[in-house]
């Protein structure tokens, strides 16, 4: 146990004397202000940021977007997975390429849904829901396909009705697999709602950042990114916190 | 015979698409019809017009894939074989995942200016990642019994990691190149489309705003197309690498 | 005859350094025995009895707690060159061809392609697997595998084989069949081989002496020699006398064996 609480004093020791490295270079004159904010002043600007309300509003903006992007994604994901999982023919044709699909750079796509929605939350929430919905529909049907053979051939045994069968072995058996592509439906939604409120400044997280961006704010350019990954970090360590649970219990 | 159904059942399913896109060019009248867009395609591949721009982008891609493999393999190793670095730093290597890292890009810009250096280095940290990770898992997941057996054979440390360890590794870090292959072009990408004055990035940009639309979606297309032959070609030779699959029974 | 292999008094006791579990496991308590040149011994034992710990430490890969491994009339402090381990999981390399599997122990020696290559050979031949040289190991069956790790070992010329239940993975069919195998191979080299198993079967169809081996912390219950005539073939292995032994040491093992279950429940 003392152990692990070295290695968190010494990974927290790392980033404290980078940020310390980086705060002497740029007081030391080696790199410019306009380059590089010296961390105790984007320290400064994020807590007026979060204190002056303006990172709650944007904040709100991302949020909302996120969750319909995530519950559309959810929806259709399952929903997909369990029909590619019941219909083996049509899933076994589409699924490579959907996979194939998700190779490719998909936020590409947003001047598509930009000519058809124009510049707004649909463009986004479009976006999201395409490059989050993959993962989970791969994984509930991997997940579904994957229960162990055995699991099934007891449920018959027992003279399980189909529905009992889906609801009590089938979905269970298959939870963990079906909770990782959750995850990863999760962050995959998150990364495509901040990259199109990036490019298009239509509101949001990606709009706080790109925008000080262009006004040459540098400080405040660096506080609202630190503030983004600090929110997408947390995010995630919670979510995989709800995943280990999961597992946990599953296994 | 399955296999003929399952082509069939593809050609289907982009025959599909095909007609919605068809439906969405009736209702939408200043969306191309698919034919015009593919025809778009081929007369841009002809007229060489895309070339420079797909030669700066390439170029990007090229460099950051190449930055994210040197740097993804030599931390990844540095995190496997070092098990105090590795407990320090795999967490934040694995939250930085979950980050979306276009963020970065406008810091990018700011440091390194408007120029390539900034899409390349947004192509090099989107695609050290997967690099990374793959590298930690290949050195990590060497068959315990095979290093036994080197020690019994009084193996060099140089001796074990030439003839065991690398062998080991060559599948998982190679799917990670594949990976990361994709994300750097992704990266160079997303910098062109924010702040750039050429390549296919640009191109989508540009095309939007003087209206058009056919060109636009057709560079889309390619773009489209260039990644998933890419991506199919190397889980082609990814297959073909089977023998160095470590993982199996008796 | 001259004595190859003497265990002398050794014990090991595992640090426990994850302080989890509070304290050190005493897997070896004392062990004491002799190998003769060219003999076939077998350790039997109960499962968790520290019998893949005993052969590590004589095969140089663990240090002993107490006592001391002499082989060939030298302490062992790591691996001796001329003693050769077969492990039970599968331990070939998956993209090397057999061939090359089998010349791996010298090229870590720094033998000659030349050379390397006719040993290879030679020992792919005397363990049956003449015709499998250029296959890599997924073509090839568990058995085959084995045989293939049995050839690698003596590809090094040891003088003495150690032996990780290497059928362990194997059907029971399989298993008869490659113990015969073994049998022959040993004949025809006459090497001096230490073989762990936990089926009693076994180790009497192969064996000169077995060793049975108490729960963990383990000793050396009863030295039992087996005076069976060579060759072992079913008709000696279903006589009486054969049944009387393996009664024997089943009544020894049972004992122990209801021990391993007894802490397994009560943990």
């Amino acid at each position: 146990m003392g152990n692990r609480l070295i290695i968190r004093l010494s990974r927290i020791a790392v980033i404290l004397l980078t940020l310390v490295g980086l705060e002497a270079v740029v007081r030391a004159g080696l790199v410019s202000k306009l380059i590089l904010s010296p961390p105790t002043r984007v320290a400064v600007k994020a807590w007026d940021d979060v204190r002056s309300g303006e990172l709650l509003a944007h904040l709100g903006v991302t949020a909302v977007e996120f969750s319909i992007a995530f519950l559309i994604a959810l929806t259709l994901g399952i929903g997909f997975g369990v029909l590619f999982f019941r219909f083996r023919l049509i899933g076994g044709a589409v699924e490579p390429l959907l996979l194939a699909f998700f190779a490719a750079p998909s936020i590409l796509l947003y001047p598509v849904f930009l000519t058809l929605f124009g510049l707004g939350s649909a463009t986004v929430v479009a976006i999201a829901v395409v490059t989050g919905t993959i993962p989970i529909v791969v994984n509930v049907s991997a997940g579904l396909m994957g229960v162990e053979r055995i699991f099934v051939k007891l449920g018959k045994s027992l003279k399980v009705t189909p529905w009992q069968l889906f609801w009590k072995i089938m979905l269970p058996a298959a939870t963990p697999t079906i909770f990782s592509g959750i995850r990863m439906g999760f962050t995959y939604t998150f990364i495509g709602v901040i990259a199109v409120e990036f490019l298009l400044f239509s509101g949001g997280l990606g709009r706080m950042v790109s925008w000080r961006y262009f006004i040459f704010d540098t400080e405040g350019l660096y506080s609202g990114v630190a503030l983004v990954i600090t929110i997408a970090a947390l995010v995630n360590s919670l979510v995989r916190l709800a995943e280990e649970r999961v597992r946990a219990r599953w296994t | 015979m399955t296999l003929y159904l399952t082509r069939v059942l593809q050609l289907g399913f982009l025959g599909a698409l095909f007609v919605a896109f068809m439906g969405l060019s009736a209702a939408f009248p200043f969306f191309p019809s698919p034919a015009k867009v593919l025809g778009t395609t081929v007369t841009f591949l002809t007229t060489g017009e895309i070339y420079p721009h797909l030669g700066i982008t390439l170029y990007e891609t090229g460099f950051g894939f190449a930055l994210s493999i040197v740097f993804g393999v030599a931390i990844g190793m540095a995190l496997a074989t070092n098990r105090t670095v590795g407990e320090i730093f795999e967490p934040l290597i694995l939250s930085a995942y979950a980050v979306p890292k276009i963020i970065l890009l406008p810091l990018l810009l700011t440091i390194f200016g408007v120029g390539l250096e900034a899409k390349v280095a947004n192509a090099a940290i989107h695609g050290i990642f997967p690099v990374i990770l793959n590298t930690v898992v290949g050195v990590r997941e060497v068959n315990r019994v095979l290093l036994k057996l080197g020690r019994s054979m009084k193996a060099t440390r140089w001796q074990t990691f030439q003839k065991i360890i690398f062998p080991s590794m060559v599948l998982p870090v190679f799917t990670g190149f594949r990976i990361a292959v994709g994300l750097a072009f992704l990266g160079a990408l997303l910098a062109e489309l924010f702040e750039s004055k050429m390549g296919l990035g640009f191109l989508v940009t540009h095309f939007y705003n003087t209206a058009q639309i056919p060109k636009m979606l057709a560079v889309i297309l390619f773009v489209f197309i260039l990644t998933m032959s890419v991506n199919a070609g190397m889980k082609r030779t990814e297959n073909s690498l089977s023998r160095w699959r470590v993982v199996w029974t008796f | 005859m001259d004595v190859l292999i003497q265990v002398r008094k050794v014990s090991k006791t595992f640090e426990d350094l994850s302080g989890n579990t509070g304290g050190s496991v005493e897997a070896i308590r004392m062990i004491d025995f002799e190998v003769r040149r060219g003999e076939f011994v077998s350790l039997v034992g109960p499962s968790g009895c520290g019998k893949t710990t005993l052969l590590d430490i004589i095969g140089g890969l663990e240090r002993p707690t107490g006592g001391e491994v002499i082989l060939e009339g030298e302490r062992v402090e790591s691996p001796h060159p001329k003693a050769a381990m077969v492990f039970q999981t599968m331990s070939v390399f998956p993209w090397r061809t057999a061939l090359t599997n089998v010349e791996f122990g010298l090229e870590l020696r720094k033998v000659d392609s030349r050379t390397r290559r006719n040993k290879a050979l030679e020992v792919l031949h005397l363990v049956g697997l003449q015709g499998f040289e250029y296959k890599y190991p997924s073509q090839l069956s568990g058995g085959m595998n084995q045989r293939l790790a049995i050839a690698r070992a003596l590809a090094l010329d040891p003088d003495i084989l150690l032996m990780d239940e290497p059928f362990g993975a194997l059907d029971e069919q399989t298993r008869f069949l490659m113990g015969l195998e073994l049998l022959r191979i040993w004949e025809a080299t006459r090497k001096t081989i230490l073989f762990i198993t936990h089926s009693i079967a076994e180790a009497i169809q192969l064996s000169d002496r077995v060793l049975v081996l108490s729960m963990r912390p383990s000793v050396v219950k009863e030295e039992i020699p087996i005076p069976l005539p060579r060759p072992r073939t079913i008709e000696t292995l279903t006589t009486d006398a054969c049944k009387e032994i393996e009664h024997h040491i089943w009544d020894i093992l049972k004992v122990e064996a209801l021990k391993g279950l007894a802490e397994r429940h009560g943990q």
